[in-house]
């Protein structure tokens, strides 16, 4: 449905041109006098959210020149894509021009002839169409954009991040604790690892069912991000039921501690384990080993196989401990 | 002798208002000319000349601007002159229909 309004103070003008309209097949067509009733028709169409396709305008208007109304009119936001076309008598160029800077697109002589009435109105009208078209699909591609930008953002944290309990996965800690090797070696750092596992979780799983299961993962997990708190200091889910903690900087003793202080952590949680041979509740064997990188090949799967190592010593040993290897790995 | 206008069949229901309004031109014009009110001719006459020929009058078109000339240059005795071709005009047209 297109919408045009006509504005001229003259009504034989208004009746000429509504008229060729009509005939020419726009069916939508108002028409106003004066500046004030032109604006008043706007504001409510606007308010209305209806477009208007296309104004028609006289140059000479009894309460206000055209030109300042065309500016006026073009400086509305919803306007902006709206041609206007100016009714002129025999303004000089000057007065042409001016219009043209006021926003106008055309302008057409009075006395009117249909051809050209015709002609202008379809062009500008085709022009328009083209504007709202070309909006539509840029408003689409906008969409699409931004739809990619929001997938892409969670196909990256899929990649990286582990579904259930939000800890780094196993893809993207591999990667990292290779650059924690290199940085360590880098600053004459040592680097702590701490491997741990939940005791006779096939257990607690066939026992509680695996819902439950889940839900133990994720407090454990989140225990434990309570624990690590440095930033640089990492946790990630190594497996199915195994933990990783990447500690660097940091000594022999101050690992221990961290490892200590997790097992004991989740001991408190308390959450009953019936089917545990160890305690009551859910607990956690913990191996800890420590590097001080020296050598130029990186070493870190090594320092990762004897905290593997230390961990299986722990659950060797009676579970819910923590196994200690005293020497520095380089 | 009168003059034969043809005038586009699409704009044909709108003749009898305008036909109307150039009658009411005319005795507004011979009032205004009465109380020597060069102003409101010139309107006039600008106004005959926008509308005319968009009616297919290019007559009335040649004419409004022919007042509007004459008013500008004050020159009454020429406007009385016009006045009375112009009514005449109107009285005599035969519009065609094409």
């Amino acid at each position: 449905m297109i919408n045009i309004l006509i504005v001229d103070d003259q009504e034989e003008i208004c009746l000429l041109l509504g008229h060729i309209l009509r005939k020419a097949g726009y069916e939508n067509i108002e028409s106003s006098a004066t500046a004030e009733e032109t604006f008043k028709i706007v504001a409510d169409k606007l308010e209305a959210d209806e477009d208007i396709d296309l104004i028609l305008l006289d140059i000479n208007l009894p309460d206000k020149n055209g030109i300042e109304v065309c500016k006026e009119l073009k400086s509305k936001e919803q306007l902006k894509d709206t041609p206007i076309i100016m009714v002129t008598g025999d303004e000089d160029n000057t007065t042409l021009e001016k219009a043209f800077s006021a926003g106008a697109v055309d302008y057409i002589t009075k006395p009117i002839s249909k051809i050209e009435l015709r002609a202008r109105v379809g062009s500008a009208l085709q022009l328009r169409k083209e504007i709202k078209e070309r909006n539509a699909r840029e408003k689409e591609l906008e969409e699409t954009a931004h739809k990619l930008k929001k997938a892409n953002k969670k196909l990256e944290e899929m990649a990286s991040k582990d579904g259930l309990t939000g800890l780094t996965n196993r893809r993207l800690f591999d990667r990292l604790v290779r650059e924690e090797w290199q940085r360590a070696r880098r600053n004459n750092d040592y680097l702590g690892l701490i491997m741990l596992d939940i005791d006779h979780f096939k257990e607690y799983n066939d026992f509680y069912g695996h819902q439950k299961g889940d839900d133990c993962l994720k407090k454990l997990a989140h225990t434990m991000q309570e624990v690590i708190k440095r930033p640089g200091d990492l946790v990630a889910r190594y497996g199915g039921e195994e933990f990783v903690v990447v500690l660097p900087q940091t000594d022999l003793s101050g690992t221990k501690m961290i490892a200590e202080k997790i097992r004991q952590e989740i001991v408190n949680l308390k959450i009953p384990h019936h089917e545990s041979k160890v305690s009551d509740y859910v607990t956690v064997s913990l191996g800890v080993a420590v590097a001080q990188p020296n050598s130029k090949e990186n070493r870190v799967k090594k320092l990762i196989e004897v905290a593997d190592n230390l961990l299986y010593e722990a659950k060797e040993k009676g579970r819910n401990r923590t196994a200690v290897e005293e020497k520095i790995i380089n | 002798m009168s003059e034969k206008v043809p005038v586009d069949q699409d704009l044909k229901a709108l003749i009898p208002i305008f036909m109307d309004n150039r009658e009411e031109d005319i005795t507004k014009l011979k009032e205004l000319l009465a109380e020597s009110d060069l102003e409101g001719i010139k309107r006039v006459g600008h106004n005959l000349k926008g509308t005319g020929g968009g009616y297919g009058f290019d007559k009335i078109t040649e004419l409004g601007r022919q007042i509007e000339e004459a008013a500008k240059e004050e020159n009454e005795d020429s406007l009385e002159e016009l006045i009375a071709e112009l009514e005449i005009y109107l009285e005599e047209v035969e519009i065609t229909y094409e």
